[in-house]
């Protein structure tokens, strides 16, 4: 129970800390947000095609470099993008460290069996640790720098029907919404719990305050409907976005997309 | 479940949205019809409801706890259709800002939690429970049947798409993504979902529809459908299509169709080296001229061929180095160009802030 | 029952009886939900322009099931309904018909985190303007303009949940403003407020007649109804209609209608004749009505 708590908490926290960063005058910042979304998906697509990792690091080398010019401390985008998936990934691949063959560098004989690092695995990891890094970095990048709203609307760029965007939206506004309903039914319940309710109880507590959640979140749609009827909506979603592509803005992707497709070549090149 | 960015290569993680896509379209058309405006709102506060569900923590006897999805559960209770829209979204959401799931992977998320997921559950629920009553035990008990297998056969799908990735994608002897075969993905997967991962989903599917058995019975007699509001035709929508994305959608058709060229065999007309025209036969011998200046310049990509793309490339790098040159070209110039403007107005103000 | 003529004196030269628009008549009208709770009973209620009208009751006695159907939400079950001199009671079948008139009535629902669902303030006081159909750049000078006028200009980049309760109702209040109705109905504006912001929002409304719109408040909190009350309206819990209609300072200081109609315990004093509340403490001096 402690744990949905904290979950929860530090959803709502992160959150917070995000918009703050997507506000400061930071290079990335100041771009539109379209341009950021094409960029983003060609600079994905070059990291996921490359197989050397001198071209991956370089790369993952330019995230970070992305992040320090649109004054994202350095301490927080490290820590969010490495010690959180990229980490897990280095721990997933551990057991095929031992499995991939090639030059043995590392061994062990455990008597019953015979356990060998290969040069072919150590490579494998860090192809793969830092592959992992650099699209969750770049991904970062993306939704760090971005005003969630502006985000979604930006989404319009590659064709995402309005109905989603809209939907998204919501979505994400009344998320906050229900986390809160959370909080307080959880942090109500367990200041009213003495000693530690049994497996049984926590699922039964939980099986309730689910549904709870669920009828408050039918009326609270119910009412959202009305509220949007009564300012003439009919069915149809219309957004409306201040955009303007500056001339620095198509310098910046072009420019990106020349680097990334070099990056690629020379990629190509040393296969 | 979530697959992160980098374990899936590309072209997975393109066949997947490919494979998403018709779901989410039909979805789409089906619960606009059934619920006008109304959709929104309610898809829109069940995706939060959803997304806040995969934060519950289950404790599972054993000790451990784990999350469940909920698609079976929204599948049972708003409809199967809906459900996609709504575990999609949800994901959608922990992806982008959440980063629980990588971007390119939503694609593949979506189709294994929120497509395959809620559908093989629900189609399991239905058929152990068809007849019965809504309200009666046989259907809390289907509910947690095809809950457990509606995200066993999903993580069955996710092993196999990470079991996949060394099998194709492998180079110089190690794996490009994913690093485990079918033979280890697989077992891997299933092992944490038959045992822990579905015991959540089963007990969280089952614990809340007998709450709402209790306390709100009308919501399973009725499909979604809300009370009191109107339903209203929708108004023809007032912003005008612009058709901006023409131009550019041409450039990268021309890009693409670059590579057609390496299949042709042969030089084009009035473009042939000294040693090809003087094979021609309507031609027959080399002008001195041409032979005495052709090898002034040595053009760094000559006859269009990467010198550095190595010989035992496959068609398809072939090509890609082709499309790579064509957007370095291209791009080069979009770069000259707006850096000189960018520059240009940099100068402007400078000595208009001179002068003033 | 008197009809006050908009203080700014618009129009004040040639206001004849006829012309005194009504805004909403009400005919012997009565609502209930799926056919069993009955929230309104035979109502006969008229609102003239330019009121600043407060319908008091308690929790439960219909308030806001009338105000949604003055906006069209909700159809009557029987009786007849009209708003600036059309039959509105079957407008929801008529899309365009029930545009307009959510266009020029608009509601501030009671809880605003329901009538803020975008992600920013900035959209959602387009929201309105775009579901008219009006055209970008008349929808950015009509929200520009409602976000100034509550004050609000400073947090249009924000998300709802972001807000303060007192912020949140300015915004919402903004919401309905950028489409330039004629009426705006507010429900319970001040529940859930702290003091303070309560009594920031009781000057807003009361600022709203400068603008020139007709207004109409439910509420069960006495003391902000000096404040913003031309004509006040009691509802009963029991009758689920008005029972009794006058000017402020006439209605609260009739302690029996106000016990009768669940407003105030009767162990609580209310002073008429004061504008402002104050507390008494529990065993104070008493005060003779």
């Amino acid at each position: 129970m402690a744990r949905t708590i904290a979950g929860v908490a530090e959803a709502i926290e992160r959150s917070v800390y995000t918009e703050e960063y997507a506000r400061a005058d930071g290079f990335l910042q100041r771009v539109d947000p379209r341009a950021k979304v094409v960029v983003f998906i060609c600079a994905v697509l070059a990291v996921g095609l490359s197989r050397s990792l001198s071209v991956l690091l370089v790369l993952y080398a330019l995230t970070v470099m992305m992040a320090l010019v649109s004054r994202l401390p350095l301490g927080f985008f490290v820590k969010r993008v490495l010690l959180g998936v990229p980490l897990f990934a280095g721990i997933v691949f551990i057991p095929a460290l031992f499995l991939i063959h090639g030059k043995p560098l590392i061994q062990a004989d455990l008597g019953f069996m015979h356990l060998a690092i290969s040069d072919n695995g150590l490579i494998s990891l860090a192809i793969f640790v830092t592959r992992v890094s650099a699209s969750v970095s770049l991904a970062i990048l993306l939704v760090v720098t971005t005003q969630w709203a502006d985000l979604l609307k930006a989404l319009r760029v590659i064709r995402v029907p309005s109905v989603f965007i809209v939907v998204l939206g919501m979505t994400y506004r009344y998320i906050f919404l229900l986390l809160q309903t959370v909080e307080n039914l959880f942090l109500a319940r367990s200041s009213r719990t003495v000693g530690r309710p049994t497996d049984a109880e926590q699922r039964r507590w939980i099986g309730s305050s689910m549904g709870t959640l669920m009828s408050k979140s039918f009326r609270t749609s119910n009412d959202v409907y009305q509220a949007m009827v009564a300012r003439g909506f009919t069915g149809d979603v219309y957004t409306i976005s201040d955009f303007q592509m500056r001339d620095e803005d198509w310098l910046f992707v072009s420019l990106s997309v020349v680097l990334l497709a070099l990056a690629l070549i020379f990629d190509l090149g040393l296969r | 479940m979530h697959i992160p960015d980098g374990y899936i290569s590309p072209e997975t993680a393109i066949v997947m949205y490919g494979a998403a896509a018709p779901f989410w379209y039909v979805a789409g058309r089906k619960i606009k019809r059934l619920m006008s405006g109304q959709t929104v709102p309610l898809l829109a506060i069940f995706s939060a409801f959803s997304f806040t569900i995969m934060m519950f923590n289950v404790p599972i006897p054993g000790g451990t706890t784990a999350h469940a999805v909920g698609g079976t559960l929204a599948a049972i209770i708003l409809g199967p259709w809906a459900a996609i829209v709504t575990v999609s979204v949800a994901l959608v959401i922990q992806a982008l800002f959440f980063g629980d799931g990588g971007i390119t992977a939503i694609g593949a998320n979506c189709f294994n939690m929120a497509v395959i997921l809620p559908m093989v559950g629900y189609a399991s629920y239905w058929l152990i429970a068809r007849r019965s009553e809504p309200l009666s035990r046989r259907r809390l008990i289907a509910a947690g049947i095809g809950s457990y297998i509606g995200i066993n056969a999903s993580a069955l799908l996710v092993g196999f798409e990470l079991g996949i990735q060394p099998i194709f994608w492998t180079s110089n002897g190690h794996a490009l993504y994913a690093p485990y075969p079918l033979s280890q993905a697989i077992p891997a997967m299933m092992l944490a979902h038959l045992t822990i991962a579905g015991a959540a989903e089963a007990i969280a599917t089952v614990f809340v529809l007998a709450y709402v058995q209790r306390t709100h019975p009308e919501l399973l007699f009725r499909r979604g459908g809300m009370a009191a509001a109107p339903v209203a035709t929708p108004v023809p929508p007032v912003a005008p299509v612009r058709r901006k994305w023409v131009l550019p959608l041409i450039v990268a058709v021309i890009v693409l169709a670059v590579p057609l060229g390496l299949l042709a065999n042969g030089s084009a007309w009035g473009e042939w080296n000294a040693e090809t025209l003087g094979q021609r036969k309507d031609v027959g011998y080399v002008p001195s001229g041409l032979q005495k200046y052709e090898s002034i310049w040595h053009a760094p990509f000559s006859g269009y061929s990467m010198p550095w793309v190595p010989n035992n490339a496959t068609f398809f790098e072939n090509a890609l180095a082709y499309i790579l040159a064509a957007v370095v070209g291209i791009g080069l110039i979009f770069v000259v160009v707006f850096a000189l403007r960018v520059l240009s107005k940099r100068l402007a103000t400078e000595q208009s802030s001179v002068s003033t | 029952m008197t009809t006050t003529i908009d203080e700014t004196g618009r129009g004040a030269g040639n206001i004849t009886d006829a012309d005194a628009e009504q805004v909403f008549q009400l005919d012997t009208v009565s609502f209930s939900y799926h056919g069993r709770h009955e929230a309104l009973i035979d109502v006969d209620l008229t609102i003239a322009r330019g009121e600043q009208l407060v319908i008091l009751g308690a929790n439960g006695s219909g308030k806001s099931t009338l105000l949604k159907m003055l906006d069209g939400l909700y159809r009557p079950t029987s009786g007849i309904i009209r708003a600036f001199g059309q039959d509105i009671t079957d407008v929801a079948d008529d899309p365009v018909r029930a545009r307009e008139l959510h266009r020029r009535v608009g509601l501030v629902f009671q809880d605003a985190d329901v009538q803020l669902f975008s992600p920013t303030v900035y959209d959602d006081v387009a929201f309105g303007p775009l579901q008219m159909g009006w055209e970008k750049d008349r929808v950015m000078r009509e929200v520009a303009r409602a976000l100034e006028q509550m004050n609000v200009t400073h947090l249009a980049d924000r998300a709802p949940y972001e807000l303060s309760g007192g912020e949140k109702k300015r915004v919402a209040i903004a919401t309905v403003l950028s489409m330039e109705p004629d009426v705006i109905l507010l429900d319970e504006p001040t529940a859930s407020l702290d003091p303070r912001s309560s009594a920031v929002l009781v000057d807003v409304i009361a600022g709203l007649r400068h603008l020139g719109k007709t207004v109409v408040v439910t509420t069960h909190q006495l003391e902000i109804v000096p404040l913003i009350a031309t004509r006040v309206v009691v509802f009963g819990d029991q009758e689920r209609r008005p029972v009794a209609s006058g000017g402020a300072t006439e209605i609260l200081s009739d302690a029996e209608l106000l016990i009768r109609t669940n407003l105030v315990h009767e162990h609580l004093h209310f002073h008429a004749d004061a504008n402002l509340m104050h507390s008494h403490l529990h065993g104070a001096e008493h005060h003779e009505g």
